[in-house]
């Protein structure tokens, strides 16, 4: 569909006399629309300082700096103007074209590059037409460049913030033409973070540094057993600790409001809580694992995506091959633990939140205070960290009933006990594939089975909890990019009250975990090389074949060391004729160390993420996804007891320390004019199988999920 | 009654002698660059120096805080200058979300004073800050980056 496209400016001057320019994005491109819902880009100082305005969260992820880059690119804006980030302070989907702002699933980069091209280049535009009116002469002419714009015919100049009073409400005929790769200066350079100096003076503010001088703190018992409930409490004993200040209830359990953390969690110890612990109390991670292994053959859903396996299976012939695979509850364990400041009255309500999703995360509050959005004022802080955590919105409504059941201004800190106990987590799972090669080695059939506690009720999006589409955050990426004749797909779920939702590149860690494995062991069985067998049945879709043989020739000039084994993997997302794609292919190299455990020696990643916005980001975030990875290979283990969680704190739900990443690192972008995606969830995909791929190579024993717990 | 100082600046406190150093530092003094991480001594994001010494503010009672003398991130520019640390820490574009980076910093500067050339095995062996992100091999660039620095004199 073609959109009648015109693209719309409009400016205002702050308080401090800064020119503050909203853009649209087409589909929302007229006068009412933003008037009703400014989409801020950026501001301009008198003296043509800029304030870049972020749309996204920024947990680390780079994002604020890719989106900068791509505005003011577009903009022809001095990027040594640049002096200041701000988070967007819109509310509204239709602010942003639509877009409810959740930083999640690489989709910063995805949507940016439309938004923020547009935006930029309508500033661009605007610049231009400015000048022209001022000099009588045709716009076209003009050239753009480094905050100036130029006449070349008279010489004449004019820097941006000269225009910034005749750049009123200004229409264009259209969104402009956007920038060729050529005539980029600052998309696709290797520019250092934003915001970089805040962070290394201690200056930076996330949630929990929120400081004035009427706020409590608080701190909520929970019921530490999912699913269940407070029957009764007395919480006298608690309030006779000097600086607790009231105990009251709330839908979470209780919550202690008091003047400082020390008081709070000395009150929340002395609360005399009889709790309610449900229908879960004696399940296990040990039943959970074995009900859903039951679940493989007894599936809630079966899709049938080709041919019929149940026949091709019967066949004579070929060579089957089964792979079971467990993995256990993972934790996101984000270095800033889950807060919020929430100050409810009867007429206000204000918040700040270190959340990954800030429009819904207001609607939310909007909904429980059963208020009107513009009512309430909410704001956005920097987040220690993310991984998908911050996407649900329950600690920000647990500081809300606590701010309105209190009474007090209240930030609510979880101690990192809540967080690693009361988590969303990463869903156990259990996988089965079955699949079977023919007498040519060609892969013909595939019977994927796995079993997941049901994700629909906690996804991400309130609206979705409701819909079938709610069990992709447990299924995602159990579909194979491979062209297999006969293919069925079973998903068996439980339907319990535990929190499960995404973690760093949603399901994509176990499901493409075990497809991945069983393609190197099918390869090794058939004594086929595993990476023409993957080029094989990707031969329709070229971006795909492309990393698969650049990486064979990677291969070829690097054979595997004596002493090493060497694994591959093959990560993907979306399909050719769509925007939203990636494909990434993995090859790792282990050695055994002295003491016996096993240490990535190398791992060697070519990423297709179609055009790369910032290349030195990009590899910092696959740099410390290895990081990640082997945190979660190694470690990343929350099992269950009683239907409480059994791990507590980083000295039983240990991550990464420095040295236990990877001995060598080799990454090759590919960087082509696809689509930009951003990587910062994406490569757990492709990193993981690797690895335990390249584990099978050494030992020649089955890695059949994790932990893995000789993993150096 | 305690007496301590931080930064420089003399402070006094009358409340629960069991409460963390921690908490007094970020709520008392207002000095938030210090962060919570685990609250036992495990992650390092509560880094801060007593008495010279580099030690995790969250496991020291206020009763052991008594007349110490204590240095928080805050502290490391003066007059608006940055410490090399933190040069070299900008310089490699360290941080990612960032939250972990005040403990890393303060402990890369008891660490070097010790270990003034470090080798990869000396930081692997002795710097045990948590960076949730990932952010090491950045960090390593700037840890060796910082020990250039110190020995070429640039430690205004």
């Amino acid at each position: 569909m073609t959109l009648s496209r015109r693209s719309f400016l409009k400016t205002s001057v702050t308080a401090t006399g800064s020119l503050l320019v909203y853009a649209t994005m087409p589909q929302t491109a007229n006068a009412e629309a933003v008037k009703a819902n400014p989409m801020p880009f950026i501001e301009m100082a008198p003296n043509g300082n800029i304030t870049f305005i972020s749309s996204r969260s920024d947990m680390g992820q780079g994002s604020p700096t890719s989106l900068a880059q791509i505005l003011l690119d577009e903009m022809d804006a001095d990027w040594d103007k640049l002096v200041e980030v701000k988070e967007t302070d819109a509310f509204m989907e239709t602010a942003y074209g639509g877009d409810d702002l959740a930083t999640i699933g690489a989709i910063s980069t995805f949507i940016g590059w439309s938004n923020h091209r547009e935006a930029g280049a309508s500033l661009r535009e605007g610049f231009k037409l400015a000048a022209s009116g001022l000099w009588q002469v045709d716009p076209a002419r003009l050239q753009a460049e480094k905050s100036v714009v130029t006449d070349p015919i008279t010489g004449k100049t004019f820097h941006y913030h000269e225009l910034y009073q005749s750049l009123s409400t200004l229409y264009l005929p259209k969104v402009p033409e956007f920038k060729s790769r050529e005539q980029s200066k600052i998309v696709g350079k290797p520019i250092k973070q934003l915001r970089v100096k805040e962070r290394v003076t201690g200056r930076a503010m996330y949630g929990i540094d929120i400081e004035f001088p009427e706020l409590k703190v608080a701190m909520i018992a929970r019921c530490p057993t999912f699913g269940g409930k407070v029957k009764s409490y007395d919480g006298t004993k608690a309030l006779n600790i000097n600086g607790v200040k009231k105990i009251v209830e709330v839908p979470s359990g209780i919550a202690v409001i008091a003047d400082g953390f020390w008081a709070a969690q000395k009150g929340r110890e002395l609360l005399e809580i009889e709790w309610e612990h449900g229908e879960l109390s004696e399940l296990s991670s040990d039943l959970l694992s074995k009900q859903l292994k039951e679940k493989l053959d007894q599936p809630d859903n079966i899709e049938t995506v080709s041919g019929d396996i149940d026949s091709s299976f019967t066949e004579e012939g070929g060579m089957t091959l089964e792979g079971d695979f467990s993995f256990p509850f993972v934790a996101h364990a984000t270095m800033e633990p889950m807060n919020t400041t929430a100050w409810v009255t009867d007429d206000k309500c204000e918040i700040w939140s270190p959340t990954q999703s800030k429009i819904i995360s207001h609607q939310e509050v909007a909904k429980l205070l059963d208020r009107k959005i513009e009512e309430i004022t909410f704001h956005r802080t920097l987040s220690g960290g993310g991984f998908g955590r911050r996407a649900q919105e329950d600690f920000v409504l647990e500081a809300v009933e606590a701010s309105r059941a209190s009474g007090y201004p209240v930030k609510l800190i979880w101690t990192r006990e809540d967080d690693i106990r009361h988590d969303y987590l990463r869903t156990i799972s259990e996988l089965k594939i079955k699949a079977k090669m023919d007498d040519n080695n060609k892969l013909v059939a595939w019977d994927s089975r796995i079993g997941i506690i049901d994700t629909t009720p906690y996804h991400f999006i309130p609206a979705v909890r409701e819909t079938e589409f709610g069990i992709f955050v447990g299924t995602a990426g159990i579909k194979p990019a491979y062209k297999i004749p006969n293919m069925t797909l079973s998903t068996g779920k439980l339907d319990l009250p535990i929190t499960v939702g995404i973690l760093r590149g949603i399901a994509h860690g176990y499901t493409n975990f075990a497809i991945e494995v069983m393609i190197d062991r099918m390869a090794k069985h058939s004594r086929s090389d595993a990476l023409d067998l993957r080029a094989d049945l990707l031969e329709d879709n070229e971006r795909a074949s492309f990393v698969i043989n650049r990486l064979k020739k990677l291969d070829q000039d690097n054979p595997v060391s004596e002493g090493m084994g060497r694994g591959y993997a093959f990560a993907y997302e979306g399909q050719p004729g769509r925007d939203y794609q990636y494909y990434s292919a993995h090859m790792a190299d282990v050695r055994r160390l002295e003491d016996g455990s096993i240490k990535l020696h190398k791992i060697s990643i070519i990423a297709d993420h179609g055009r790369v916005i910032n290349p030195r980001n990009f590899k910092r975030q696959i740099n410390s996804s290895i990081y990640f990875a082997l945190s979660m290979m190694r470690s990343g283990e929350i099992t269950m007891t009683n239907g409480q969680i059994d791990q507590s704190n980083f000295h039983d739900y240990p991550v990464s320390l420095i040295g236990e990443g990877a001995e060598n690192v080799e990454i090759i972008l590919l960087d082509n004019d696809e689509h930009p995606m951003g990587c910062g969830e994406k490569m757990q995909a492709g990193i993981q199988p690797a690895i335990a791929n390249a584990i099978e190579a050494l030992t020649g024993e089955e890695v059949n999920g994790i932990p893995i717990k000789n993993l150096a | 009654m305690i007496n301590l100082h931080i930064n420089g600046v003399s402070y006094s406190y009358d409340g629960d002698e069991e409460m963390p150093l921690l908490w007094f530092i970020r709520e008392n003094a207002k000095l938030t660059g210090t962060k919570y991480g685990c609250g036992i001594s495990q992650c390092g994001a509560c880094t801060i120096h007593l008495n010279g010494h580099a030690v995790r503010s969250c496991a020291i009672p206020m009763s052991e805080a008594a007349e110490a003398n204590i240095e928080t991130i805050e502290n490391l520019e003066k007059e608006n200058t940055l410490h090399f640390i933190q040069k070299a820490w900008i310089e490699e574009d360290v941080p990612q979300c960032g939250y972990c980076q005040s403990g890393q910093i303060m402990a890369t500067v008891k660490f070097l004073e010790e270990f003034p050339n470090p080798t990869d095995e000396d930081i692997d062996n002795y710097h045990s800050n948590i960076c949730r992100c990932g952010s090491y091999e950045e960090m390593r660039k700037a840890i060796h980056l910082a020990a250039q620095m110190n020995k070429l004199g640039a430690t205004e």
